[in-house]
């Protein structure tokens, strides 16, 4: 998202901390990090002393005695940190993003948080490349700004620790990197039998989209903004579904 | 629904207007207006009488077949005043 966010890792944990998080946001990873400036940064800690745990929460980190708890908070920190970096200077929609592989054009499926997104992601990441499961930024120019965070996802027993998922791991294509708007849906999951596209009206469009966007008052003129997104990615589409199978053939679809 | 006789603008965040229809960001959300509220918002331009509004509605799509412009015009103006869109001015 062109955010550089600086993860200080501490704590009786902090090595085994520090790989894991090397391994699972490998994709997000910054060949010179430490060599950048970051423009916003974010305290780790996994220690056995609950005492410390406790100051360091009250510090403002993310801290536990479980790994696994620590992955799970960093994951929403680290984005609110970047979001709150580009607020007013990019447009972002809560929405997963998928790209050719070879030309860069990317659909963004808009949901809101726990409605699709990392679902979709992760079933159509494995033919086209993946941009986030959480948040598609645009720059003013129609580029997208990647964001290929590890996936959230909501383990078999129903813990509310969501795992944090590789990409590697799942075998998700890797967005090329240059990525460019090209078609933007809505998914509303209503149960249909054949998945089909609805066209939506520019005005219609952004009553729709402003509730998922973040900070979109902090930009200049932000309805002929997201007009203007909108329009040049060829129209807003909702995109009527029951599960995630039927989305590949439709999101190629888009990108024909 | 109070009836205010006399509008203005609100200080909203941003208006697009696209042929008939236009969408309003105000108080940190979007409305969709009809045809209708959208020509009646071209019509405010600093403060106006709803007097006025309903004399250049009138003008520009005639009056309502069996009704009063004057209410009708009222009724729009309180609900766009309801909603943050328009504000009401004293005098």
């Amino acid at each position: 998202m062109d955010a550089v966010v600086a993860v200080e890792v501490a704590g009786s944990g902090r090595a085994a901390l520090a790989r894991e998080i090397a391994r699972v946001w490998s994709r997000c990873l910054l060949d010179d990090a430490g060599a950048t400036p970051p423009d916003a940064t974010v305290r780790v800690v996994v220690d056995d002393d609950p005492r410390l745990v406790a100051q360091a929460r009250a510090d403002g980190a993310v801290a536990s005695g479980v790994l696994a708890e620590v992955m799970h908070g960093l994951s929403p920190v680290v984005t609110l940190a970047a979001i709150e970096h580009q607020a007013g200077r990019l447009m972002m929609l809560h929405a997963c993003g998928l790209a050719d592989p070879a030309s860069g054009r990317t659909v963004a499926l808009v949901a809101a948080s726990g409605t699709g997104k990392t679902t979709a992601a992760r079933r159509v990441g494995t033919a086209l490349g993946y941009v986030s499961d959480e948040t598609i930024a645009v720059r003013a120019d129609g580029t997208v700004a990647p964001y290929p965070k590890p996936l959230s996802v909501v383990d078999a027993a129903g813990g509310w620790v969501k795992q944090q998922v590789s990409l590697d791991e799942l075998g998700l294509v890797a967005a090329p990197a240059e990525c460019r708007l090209a078609g933007l849906a809505m998914l509303v999951r209503d149960g249909a039998e054949e998945a089909w596209l609805e066209p939506v009206s520019t005005v219609e469009s952004l009553a729709a989209l402003a509730p998922q966007t973040s900070y979109l008052s902090r930009l200049p003129r932000p309805l002929h903004l997201l007009a203007g997104l909108v329009e040049g990615a060829g129209g807003l589409r909702l995109l009527h579904y029951r599960d995630s199978e039927q989305l590949p053939p439709l999101v190629a679809g888009m990108l024909a | 629904m109070t009836r205010p006789s006399r509008v203005a603008r609100s200080a909203w965040t941003d208006w697009y207007v696209d042929g008939d229809d236009s969408a309003v960001f105000v108080d940190d959300q979007v409305l969709v207006l009809s045809p209708l509220a959208t020509r009646l918002l071209h019509h405010v331009d600093g403060e106006v009488t709803v007097a006025s509004l309903a004399d250049a509605l009138v003008r520009e799509f005639g009056a309502p077949a069996g009704g009063d412009a004057t209410a009708a015009t009222e009724a729009v103006v309180g609900e766009l005043t309801a909603s943050g869109v328009l504000v009401e001015v004293a005098g």
